[in-house]
């Protein structure tokens, strides 16, 4: 994925990315960044719900869930995929 | 007595309850899902001669909150302070939690780590220097295992033996603001109308961080639009900009990093990481098939089937015991007591009532089981997940399947978790779903009528039914949803908890807890009411019957003894029984509620019984059981022999499942929605739905065969029939045009569910 703006809902499952930017504009966003999710944290999206939506993502030795909207709120780093 | 308050703070799902239990002895709810815990809880416990007076809060990721629960916590921050915080922070997963740490610091509040499941941090061969994390923060450090009760009396002891100090001491400002911030936030202090920082109190001084970092074009407060100098001027003096980008999200996200990297330097310092990072790979194993996206949603229904399914077929395993056991009290009694009013209030009422329900108790202790190892284990957490996107569908969150799994089992304390929704609208939403969920308590009218009528595949039913229910939400949900659509797309942002074994100490205390309260209803709410029925069918005394029953029943047995007469006394005796229910009090009142559920095929003692339902679901079976007492002990033969058939049994199944809340749900759904018109909405809707519901399935199968209902329902009148249908139609109208007002926050409604908390709830930074 060689997207500049790439967000975390990009990421595909089992990848690792670091992230890159979040919009705290946004309640969700703010919470978003007490949970841990700054600027340069490596994230890794774990697995999808039956029907696409939402994903689990590890991030600082937790489990999260995060719906699309959410995810799609945190910028990532364009992945270099592991060879 | 020397009283010291204590107050438990912490993320969701670090334990709080489980050491709150610990250190009271109180056997509070814990389950392994974030939000537990709704409200405040407090217990005692003396030591020496200090009391302590220990509060549980919900959890809380931040002091920022984002729903109500997490808000108990901000709005008793200042009296909080006043006390000694027990800060809990999950060993498991030291970062996140200490995040909490960090805010409470900056506070100046000095509150006491307590690192809670510290066997998980021990087992992974990781270790943490209590010691040294006490000198950094300045606070006092703890090590606990809550479930096993490790390091809860070292813990209590400190505790008795503290004074209560409010400020952190001075030397320990690595882990406070920064000198930059600290000036930028003790300049926000007057502009927010607060005294200085030594005066300010704790909540002030997060007002004042709030106000501080709230990006410039956020409609902020009045105080916010004057800060802006202050704003450029701390981003100048703050060193380089790291990786956050400056712009709309530069001061929020310079603030949480910089809390992060005190925490990193922390945990540099006192914290060494396993070796090979033993990472618990159970979970992710475990979740590989729980929440796959092929197979995580069968294995849920297959989780859901099995539970209903194993609480009809091995709960009727320890009845036929609990059965004989009534049977023989029975005899036992009639053959001691001297024959009278008394003897039949104790027997035909009394022991013919509740153990007509004391039968149920194993079902019910089954589903709470199953509910409560779905807790436990971690699985809730994922069964939202898996669920979100279905839920979307009926206009729910993901997170609502928690609550209303949880009604499965009782309807009140569902309600109240529905506090861990974001959305008011939600809330309500899920509230007024909650009664046609249904509950443990109509388990055992379930079980008996599956038992008595579908006596081939009981279970099979009872699924069904359970399957019908599940139908009639989402229908409803999705109905109410497309009337008033929620207010915000609510973040969906939930934690995965590690899978974890439920200990035995919780499942024992939790059985003993459910066989408590059942036993605490059994003999309160429900003795009372079969008293009540007993008595309504035992007088008036004298009353007038068509024929000579007695003389005519000991005229034949005078005559000589064949099995003809046998027979003819025998139906003579249950023939001089009805009548003679039927003339007396308790057959005015059926007759009076008759034409009620006539049109649904119910006799009058099936509407009798559904009165006292309201008080408590499972007295519909015990009123039923004395009411068909005189026709026959058994309570199946009877209903047969009345007329009952299957299908009007599986309609009033059907009825039962959903046709009104019970009093303490009524009374929850009150406290924690203050409307007048909502809680009679929620009242009332349930059962205009489940008599339309089962009349048109009644239409369905009565046209296949005709059922007792065909019969008596011609005697009726069709005038009767049109008023009853035009009075259904004007309430079904109003419940609507009232419920789209109470919902939308239209109506005056005292709470805080209005429009004020609305605008407060979008998170301008308090």
């Amino acid at each position: 994925m060689v997207k500049m703006n790439a967000t975390l809902a990009d990421l595909q499952i089992g990848e690792t990315a670091t992230i890159r930017d979040i919009d705290a504009s946004s309640p969700t966003g703010n919470r978003l960044l007490e949970l841990g999710f700054i600027p340069g944290t490596p994230i890794t999206a774990v697995q999808r719900a039956p029907m696409g939506d939402p994903a689990t993502y590890l991030i600082r030795g937790y489990r999260i869930g995060l719906r699309r909207s959410e995810s799609s709120l945190v910028a990532i780093h364009p992945v270099r995929r592991a060879a | 007595m020397r009283p010291v308050r204590v107050f438990l703070v912490g993320n969701p799902n670090c334990g709080k309850t489980s050491l709150f239990n610990a250190v009271t002895g109180e056997r509070r709810h814990v389950g392994n899902w974030p939000g537990v815990t709704v409200d405040r809880i407090e217990g005692l416990r003396k030591s020496g001669d200090v009391e302590l007076i220990v509060t549980d809060l919900p959890g809380t990721y931040s002091l920022t909150p984002a729903s109500p629960e997490e808000r108990v916590v901000l709005e008793q921050l200042d009296e909080i302070s006043r006390g000694i915080i027990l800060n809990v922070i999950d060993a498991g997963n030291l970062e996140r939690n200490l995040f909490l740490t960090m805010q409470l610091l900056e506070l100046g509040l000095r509150p006491w780590l307590v690192f809670n499941c510290y066997d998980t941090l021990r087992r992974t061969g990781a270790e943490l220097d209590l010691e040294k994390v006490a000198r950094l923060t300045g606070c006092p450090t703890f090590a606990t295992v809550a479930r096993s009760g490790e390091g809860v009396d070292e813990l209590c002891t400190a505790l008795a033996a503290s004074a209560t100090p409010r400020e952190a001491s001075a030397d320990t400002p690595a882990m406070r603001l920064p000198r930059p911030w600290q000036t930028a936030v003790e300049a926000t202090l007057p502009a927010i109308g607060a005294p200085d920082w030594p005066a300010a109190t704790p909540s002030m001084r997060l007002d004042a961080i709030q106000v501080l970092i709230a990006h410039p074009g956020a409609p902020a407060t009045a105080a916010g639009a004057g800060l802006d100098p202050l704003r450029e001027k701390l981003l100048r003096s703050l060193e380089s900009a790291g990786d956050c980008v400056t712009g709309a999200g530069g001061l929020p996200c310079r603030l949480a990093t910089d809390r992060y990297d005190r925490i990193s330097r922390l945990l540099k310092a006192c914290h060494r990481p396993a070796e090979t990072p033993v990472e618990d790979n159970v979970s992710p194993g475990l979740d590989r098939f729980f929440t796959s996206r092929v197979w995580g949603l069968p294995i849920f229904a297959f989780l859901v089937a099995l539970m209903f399914w194993t609480t009809f077929s091995l709960g009727a395993l320890p009845a036929d015991a609990i059965e004989a056991g009534v049977e023989f009290l029975r005899h036992w009694g009639a053959e001691r007591l001297s024959p009278g009013l008394g003897r039949d209030l104790l027997l035909d009422g009394i022991v013919t009532g509740l153990g007509g329900i004391l039968v149920f108790l194993p079902n019910v202790l089954i589903l709470f089981l199953w509910i409560s190892l779905l807790e436990d284990s971690g699985y809730m957490a994922r069964a939202a997940f898996l669920m979100d996107r279905l839920m979307q569908m009926i206009g729910l969150h993901g997170r609502a399947f928690v609550p209303l799994l949880m009604g499965f089992g009782c309807n009140v304390p569902a309600i109240m978790s529905t506090r861990l929704l974001d959305d008011p609208r939600q809330r309500r939403l899920v509230t007024l779903l909650m009664p046609l969920v249904g509950c443990s308590a109509r388990l055992p009218v379930l079980v008996l009528f599956c038992g008595i009528f579908f006596p081939q595949n009981p279970g099979l039913v009872l699924t069904a039914l359970y399957l019908i229910n599940l139908l009639v939400l989402v229908g409803v949900g999705r109905l109410l949803a497309r009337l008033m659509p929620p207010l915000t797309q609510a973040p969906f942002m939930l934690e995965m908890p590690p899978y974890r074994l439920p200990t035995w100490r919780s499942l024992r205390s939790m059985l003993w807890d459910k066989t408590w309260h059942f036993l605490e209803k059994a003999s309160g709410v429900i003795l009372a009411g079969t008293i009540l029925i007993w008595s309504l069918t035992a007088f008036p005394r004298e009353v007038p019957l068509s024929r000579p029953y007695a003389a005519e029943i000991s005229a034949l047995r005078t005559a000589p003894a064949t099995p003809e007469t046998a027979a003819r006394i025998a139906d003579l005796e249950s023939d001089m029984a009805r009548e003679t229910m039927e003339r007396r009090y308790m057959g005015s009142l059926g007759r009076a509620l008759e034409p009620l559920v006539r049109p649904l095929g119910f006799g009058w003692r099936e509407a009798v019984s559904l009165v006292p339902g309201f008080l408590a679901k499972e007295s519909i079976v015990s009123t039923l059981a004395v009411l068909y007492n005189p026709i026959d002990k058994n309570l199946g033969t009877a209903m047969r022999r009345e007329g009952v058939t299957p299908a009007v049994g599986f309609l009033f199944m059907l009825f039962t499942l959903l046709y009104v809340p019970c009093l303490p749900t009524v009374g929850v759904i009150w406290r924690e929605t203050r409307s007048f018109g909502f809680t009679l909405a929620a009242t009332l809707l349930p059962g205009v739905l489940a008599w339309s519901l089962t009349f048109a399935t009644s239409l369905l199968i009565g046209a296949a065969a005709p059922t007792r209902a065909a019969a008596t329902a011609t005697g009726a009148g069709s005038a009767d029939t049109v008023a009853l249908f035009l009075t259904i139609g004007l309430a079904v109208w109003y419940l609507v045009r009232r419920l789209r007002a109470d919902l939308a926050g239209e109506s005056p409604c005292t709470s805080c569910q209005g429009t004020s908390c609305r605008i407060a709830r979008n998170d301008t930074p308090r």
